[in-house]
């Protein structure tokens, strides 16, 4: 590692810090990348959770769940609920699913998931 | 508690309507504004005596005093002449700042006014250490001597105290030594002259030790006696003061304050020019232990209760000529702030209606001075006698200016008073600055550009602020059309509650809660809370696993920019409080804060505090 990369190590704001994290947990589980996952297809995903959405409209409620690997952000619609036991923030989650461009994040609704210890 | 402290200090806060209360009859004007001059009765001579009869020898200093104290007088007069007319035509004070201003330009006035400002601190510096100079003088006091800098801050801090609590108190606590000074030198003169004409009195006795000059022989050039002569003007600073001060005066001030000047002028030219005749007789000498005064006193009246009462006059006065500089320096500060070259803060008056800023900037510039300097006056002397002088000659240049624009009845008189009193004072700037540039004058011409760079950058920071905010009609943007609302949740309590329905009220497009999960679970309750509630906004769980508030909200709402065309995005903190002044904010953190300092500089962010007030509900504070 050269000098200047450790100067950037010490100045690395947290967000900074947090991508490598993930990056180096979630590569080589044997799952795509979130930047590299294909859409329209089904494709396996794995993460951390960093935010959860509850939607609370009436008749329709939701729950959007936020993952990051450290590529990018995939965000799992579950419909019709608004929690799911150890669905959590800062928790390892696996989602099968058929993803689609939403902005800057891939989207899949209800996939399948798995909980990562 | 702090309120406490400062009534007792300072006293209770004067309305504006009070204002009048601070003008000074001209008997209180007289003792306030003159102080600085007459004080330098009793130094100058010995600067005179210093510089001669260090560089030559004591029988020649003592032989060219009266002659160069001869002309000092004959400056002072022509100086005073010039000072009358721009009394009457500046009645709104502000001295030779305004006069340059309004006749020469932008860059004399900033001269006159860095010199002045400069000068101002200079003389308080100079004024409150050979105050000390002159109690250590008192044979019984020269323990002190060794607490010199210490006994110059106390000083300070004494005169600014006064100071906040108002002209007037000070100029009438202050009033009493200056005068007793002025009678009690006056008495010396009269009753020394009088012995060494018509009777016979010993002169000072020599004391080689303590002396720092060489008894006779050494040759005396034209350098020499110039470089004397610029030491004995520093009895014209302080001449500027009246000048500066109008408005101080009661009504009509330019009248009140004119014979103000000519009687300080009087009072000024007949001591000094007696100090040093008198001095001519009784072959006082230089020393660094005891004032040349302190020396004719005990020579003319031994060391009775008499010197004991003018030896404490010279003490009080010198350190009164600093009252002086702290009754003009915040004036024509706040003139200049108000011109925006200095902070606007030098502008804003405070509880008794003084300028607060400037008088507590002077005390702190000053006590720097004197530290950095050690409490010796000779070394500060030659520094302001230069600024005293620009200050002169470019007040008198401007007087000449106007008084030829105008050509009011009796122009070319003032003219040729002003125009002779601006050359006379500009080769005495120039002697000054020539005669002592290595002993210090390069001081002034080195910081006063630099003190006008620096207004000049305050002044380019004022109109580009001006200049960013300034709108016209035409200018009007759009109301921002669509708004988002993010309301902060740590945990469902009343605050929340009221938060929401606040947000609410406000009908933004989108309105989202905010939680934002530091610890391991914490989410959970906000979760159930939620849905038991069955609150009607969308709850984002922000999970954030370096335990951080500011970085994780900044990041959701860089998002939420993303997400939506937001124009405004308004974050709601509900906030409870228990007192502002109570000690139990301790108990509470206060990341409240930190987040709202950081979203401060977010563009099209607002930060709303929605308080809820604990003692309101229970009814106990």
């Amino acid at each position: 590692m050269s000098v200047r990369d450790k100067l950037r190590k010490l100045t690395a704001g947290t967000q900074e810090i947090e991508q490598g994290r993930l990056a180096g947990r979630y590569a080589g589980i044997g799952a795509t990348c979130i930047a590299d996952a294909p859409l329209r297809v089904r494709t396996r995903v794995a993460g951390e959770i960093t935010s959860i959405r509850v939607v609370p409209r009436a008749g329709s409620p939701s729950l959007e769940v936020t993952v990051n690997d450290g590529t990018g952000l995939a965000v799992a619609v579950f419909t019709g609920r608004t929690t799911i036991p150890g669905v959590n923030p800062s928790k390892g989650i696996a989602l099968d699913g058929v993803a689609r461009q939403d902005r800057r994040r891939i989207l899949l609704m209800n996939p399948a998931y798995q909980l990562l210890s | 508690m702090l309120t406490f402290t400062k009534r007792v200090l300072i006293g209770r806060p004067l309305a504006n309507a009070e204002q009048e209360h601070q003008r000074l009859p001209k008997t209180i004007a007289l003792a306030t504004f003159s102080s600085d001059a007459i004080s330098s009765t009793a130094y100058a001579t010995e600067e005179i005596l210093f510089v001669i009869a260090g560089g030559a020898s004591l029988a020649l200093g003592l032989n060219k005093l009266v002659p160069i104290a001869g002309v000092v007088a004959l400056l002072l007069a022509m100086v005073v002449f010039s000072y009358r007319k721009t009394i009457y035509a500046y009645p709104h004070g502000g001295g030779s700042y305004l006069v340059s201003k309004d006749n020469l330009g932008e860059l004399p006035s900033l001269v006159a006014g860095a010199s002045l400002l400069v000068d101002y601190i200079l003389t308080v510096a100079v004024s409150i250490s050979s105050g000390v100079a002159a109690i250590i003088s008192i044979p019984s006091f020269r323990g002190l001597a060794e607490h010199r800098v210490p006994a110059c801050l106390a000083l300070v801090a004494l005169v600014t105290v006064m100071n906040l609590r108002g002209i007037k108190e000070s100029g009438k606590v202050f009033a009493v030594p200056t005068y007793i000074y002025i009678v009690g030198l006056s008495g010396l003169l009269i009753f020394g002259l009088a012995r060494s004409f018509f009777g016979h009195i010993d002169p000072v006795p020599f004391d080689p030790h303590a002396s720092e000059a060489a008894l006779t022989g050494g040759s005396i050039g034209l350098f020499l006696v110039l470089r004397g002569f610029s030491s004995g003007a520093v009895a014209l600073s302080g001449v500027e003061a009246i000048s500066d001060g109008v408005p101080a005066f009661r009504k009509p001030e330019a009248k009140n304050a004119a014979t103000t000047l000519v009687t300080m002028a009087v009072i000024l030219g007949t001591l000094f020019f007696g100090v040093s005749v008198l001095a001519h007789h009784l072959h006082p000498f230089p020393s660094h232990d005891e004032t040349v005064i302190s020396q004719m006193t005990r020579a003319v009246f031994g060391e009775g209760p008499y010197y004991w009462i003018l030896q404490f006059a010279t003490a009080a006065i010198l350190v009164l000529a600093a009252n002086t500089a702290y009754a003009d320096f915040p004036r024509l500060s706040s003139i200049i702030a108000r011109d925006g070259f200095l902070p606007r803060q030098f502008g804003n008056r405070g509880d008794r209606l003084v300028f607060s800023n400037g008088v507590v900037f002077l005390g702190g510039a000053a006590s720097v001075l004197i530290i950095a300097f050690g409490g010796i006056t000779s070394a500060l002397i030659p520094l302001y006698a230069i600024g005293v002088f620009t200050s002169f000659t470019l007040s008198q240049a401007g007087m000449v200016v106007r008084q030829r624009r105008l050509r009011e009845p009796g122009w070319k008189s003032g003219v040729a008073i002003s125009g002779v009193g601006a050359v006379a004072t500009f080769i005495v700037a120039l002697i000054v600055g020539i005669t002592k540039f290595a002993i210090g004058a390069w001081v002034p011409i080195v910081v006063v550009p630099l003190i006008i760079v620096l207004l000049k950058t305050i002044k380019k920071h004022y109109v580009s602020v001006a200049s960013a905010l300034e709108i016209t009609p035409a200018q009007v943007p759009m109301e921002p059309a669509r708004h988002t609302f993010v309301v902060l949740v740590s945990r469902v309590h009343k605050g929340v509650v009221e938060a929401l329905n606040y947000a609410h009220s406000l009908r933004p497009d989108h309105l989202v809660a905010l939680h934002i999960a530091a610890e391991e679970g914490e989410h959970e309750e906000i979760h159930r809370q939620w849905a038991e509630f069955g609150f009607d906004v969308p709850l984002e769980i922000i999970d954030s696993p370096y335990r951080e508030l500011v970085a994780p909200v900044e990041q959701y709402l860089d998002e939420l920019d993303a997400r939506w065309d937001n124009d405004r995005i308004t974050v709601v903190i509900p906030e409870f409080v228990v007192g502002i002044r109570s000690a139990s904010n301790i108990l509470h953190g206060q990341s409240a804060l930190g987040l709202k300092l950081a979203l401060l500089g977010r563009p099209n962010t607002i930060v709303t505090s929605v308080p809820f007030h604990i003692g309101a509900t229970n009814g106990q504070a």
